[in-house]
């Protein structure tokens, strides 16, 4: 699948593993959206400590936060969602505020199992319905796949009731032609085996989500030459070499191990999985992240908004 | 402290931060380099097994403790094991349950079948719980505990508290009555609660609600069982023996939620190391010319390349070596601003990054060869 078809998808939801960058992907996938003129909003779901805020350079609370002309973010997080969720259901503010202060009940929708992520999901998918697009910011792999589970899973517990048809429509809305799953990864090992298995995994729990796309993160381009490559080999062995030589080539040997690790991913996950592959340029790495987390997250948005145009030039040449 | 002396004077060290931090194999490494120091370890790691098992040169493990062949010269043990949410829960309930029938209904309750495999914190609460087992089993002398990726909280501290909070009394008698065993909902409610309780029913199905409370009738009488087992955990983890380690990588997001373990352990009166930094870039600290430093050799070592060879390579070892130097800097100013919020006994490590992956024992062996120890200044 083209980025282009991806990001014109309503309900775009980003997970992978933990420190691969994916909040920030979807920080970026927020503003080059939004820059088609499209209105946006990026969300986390129910976070303590909120990424996104960071990605975006600005604090956020429940309520959309305004980035940009086109862009908003938000933390939906569970209380204030539960009230939002009662006031919808039950539509008598007395009884809401009766019910928010009585402590049983509270502890009842702590633990019930699903209670709370379908709260939290129901406002999200309701989103829909104010903003052209709607990007989630997942929990990491593992916690995703529990949280996508949860409303096949509240939608058989509980047989009746509000929590059962929203759990339902909230399973429409995911396994639906609007909805695209993006896994966010690096160019390592381990990351790969990660995310090959966690490919696996949402096929098996929700198998009518489509995930056509991984983001990989920190890319390097191959652009050594094999002479290169020997050369390198070569002074490595070098024996007599000082302590500054030798750091030296061990920054060319990182960089030829970034290189080679970039090739080994994209192949792997074309021949492994065989999904879209959308890699990122290694970014603000020339020390530190000069003008700050927000421009990094500009920085990605640059780069998805050329690979968008690229896409549409292979497009009319072929 | 030296980390030898921390893996000498420890029985438990629970390694806790964010994910894709290295965790998982630091916890391995620590369990190897005990080992080393002849301690019998076990690392205890949470699903998914498979980056454990990469760590470890294997390709998969399960959830029994799985002796790691280890090179002859070690003097110590190490030992390997999953957690396995479902079958700890089931385990747990077969050790609380009073008799046989108690246990079937539990396991038939469909509440049950779904709490064990979706609750939240669920897979926290059963670390904890397989942590106590073989802590107290006394078979090892050092059990090293690598926790779920949780960047919110300390999740796995929080969950027994929540877990036996939905069992707790209070909470049994609000739902059932004490005259009638099941099926009493909102019957015998006067006011407020009963009209609480139709508004759960509306929300949640009567039938769930009916279901609810079985399981939680079912559930009574393990209550305490339960509290003791979470009361235990909670005494292991004040014992002077134990301690926790929070593990980072040198980026900001991994830096602030590290600041944010060491604050959340201090406001628990939890005891903590201090942090082991990961995969740091270890340079000189100046910048470096390629040519003056290498182009008469890689002259000499290119006879048979291309001409262009030499000049490209040299050209690019500048910038790789400038871009080196530059993540380098901003790593030691982000690790920096872990210092403050460390204390006079708190030791930050900082773990140099190994050429290539680790996945296998030696590669694992070598993590703390240069460790560098900082102390606030």
């Amino acid at each position: 699948m083209k980025l282009k078809e991806f990001s014109d998808r309503r309900l775009l939801m980003l997970t992978g593993k933990g420190g691969t960058g994916k909040t920030r992907v979807a920080a970026a996938l927020g503003l080059a959206n939004g820059e088609t003129g499209k209105r946006v909003l990026v969300v986390e779901v129910d976070s303590q400590r909120s990424a996104l805020a960071e990605a975006f350079g600005q604090p956020l609370g429940y309520e959309p936060t305004q980035i940009n002309a086109n862009v908003w973010a938000a933390n939906i997080t569970f209380q204030p969602a539960l009230k939002d969720w009662l006031d919808q259901t039950i539509r008598a503010s007395r009884i809401v505020s009766l019910i928010l202060k009585n402590p049983m009940v509270q502890v009842f929708l702590d633990v019930t199992p699903g209670a709370r992520e379908i709260v939290v999901l129901s406002r999200i998918v309701s989103y829909l319905d104010d903003f052209d697009q709607v990007i989630v910011d997942l929990p990491a792999s593992g916690h995703a796949v529990g949280l996508l589970k949860i409303p096949d899973t509240a939608n058989r517990l509980m047989r009746t009731g509000p929590i059962h048809d929203r759990s339902g429509e909230i399973l429409a809305e995911l396994r639906g032609p609007d909805t695209a799953l993006g896994i966010v990864a690096l160019p390592e090992e381990m990351v790969v085996n990660e995310t090959v298995e966690l490919y696996g995994q949402l096929g098996t729990v929700l198998p009518d989500l489509d995930v056509p796309i991984v983001f990989l993160n920190r890319c390097a381009a191959p652009t050594m030459t094999d002479d290169e490559h020997k050369l390198l080999a070569r002074l490595s062995q070098h024996s007599s070499l000082g302590k500054e030589a030798m750091e030296l080539l061990l920054a060319g040997r990182w960089d030829a191990e970034l290189e080679r690790a970039t090739a080994d991913s994209l192949g792997r996950l074309h021949s492994e999985i065989g999904v879209t592959v959308v890699p990122f340029p290694r970014l603000g790495v020339l020390g530190g992240f000069p003008g700050g987390p927000m421009k990094v997250t500009q920085q990605m948005a640059g780069a998805l908004r050329r690979r968008t145009l690229l896409e549409a030039k292979k497009g009319k040449e072929a | 402290m030296t980390l030898t002396s921390l893996l000498e004077s420890h029985k438990l060290i629970i390694c806790v931060g964010s994910g894709g931090v290295g965790k998982t194999t630091t916890a391995a490494a620590i369990g190897l380099k005990a080992a080393k120091q002849g301690r019998k370890v076990l690392v205890l790691t949470i699903d998914p097994a498979r980056r454990l098992a990469n760590s470890l040169g294997l390709n998969q493990f399960g959830n029994q403790e799985t002796q790691i062949q280890l090179d002859g010269s070690i003097p110590g043990e190490l030992w390997a094991m999953m957690l396995d949410t479902q079958s700890t829960f089931d385990g747990l309930i077969e050790r609380v349950s009073p008799d046989e029938e108690t246990k079937d209904r539990i396991f038939n309750n469909r509440v049950y079948r779904h709490i064990s495999e979706s609750f939240g914190g669920s897979q926290e609460y059963m670390a904890t719980e397989q942590l106590y087992e073989v802590v107290s089993s006394n078979k090892y002398d050092l059990v090293v505990l690598d926790t779920p990726p949780v960047k919110n909280a300390l999740d796995f501290l929080e969950s027994p508290g929540r877990l036996v909070q939905f069992l707790d009394k209070r909470i049994l008698t609000w739902f059932l009555s004490p005259q009638e065993e099941k099926r009493v909902f909102g019957r015998f409610f006067r006011g407020t609660s009963a009209v609480v309780f139709r508004l759960l029913g509306s929300i949640f199905g009567r039938e769930f609600l009916d279901e609810l409370s079985e399981f939680l009738y079912i559930f009574r009488d393990l209550y305490d069982g339960f509290r003791e087992r979470h009361e235990a955990v909670i005494r292991l983890f004040e014992q002077p023996t134990t301690t926790f380690a929070v593990v980072c990588a040198p980026n900001e997001p991994s830096v602030a939620v590290a600041g944010y373990f060491l604050n959340e352990l201090k406001g628990r009166g939890m005891p903590c190391a201090g942090v082991l930094v990961n995969q740091m870039h270890p340079t000189l600290g100046e910048p470096l010319d390629p040519a003056s430093l290498l182009e008469e050799d890689a002259r000499r070592l290119a006879s048979d390349l291309d001409e262009n060879t030499v000049n490209q390579f040299l050209a690019r070892l500048g910038v790789n070596h400038r871009r080196l130097l530059g993540l380098s800097q901003s790593e030691q100013a982000m690790t920096g601003q872990l210092h403050p919020l460390l204390n006079t006994e708190q030791t930050m490590w900082q773990i140099p990054r190994l050429e290539g992956e680790v996945h296998d024992i030696e590669a694992l062996g070598q993590i703390f060869d240069h460790v560098k120890e900082v102390h606030r200044k």
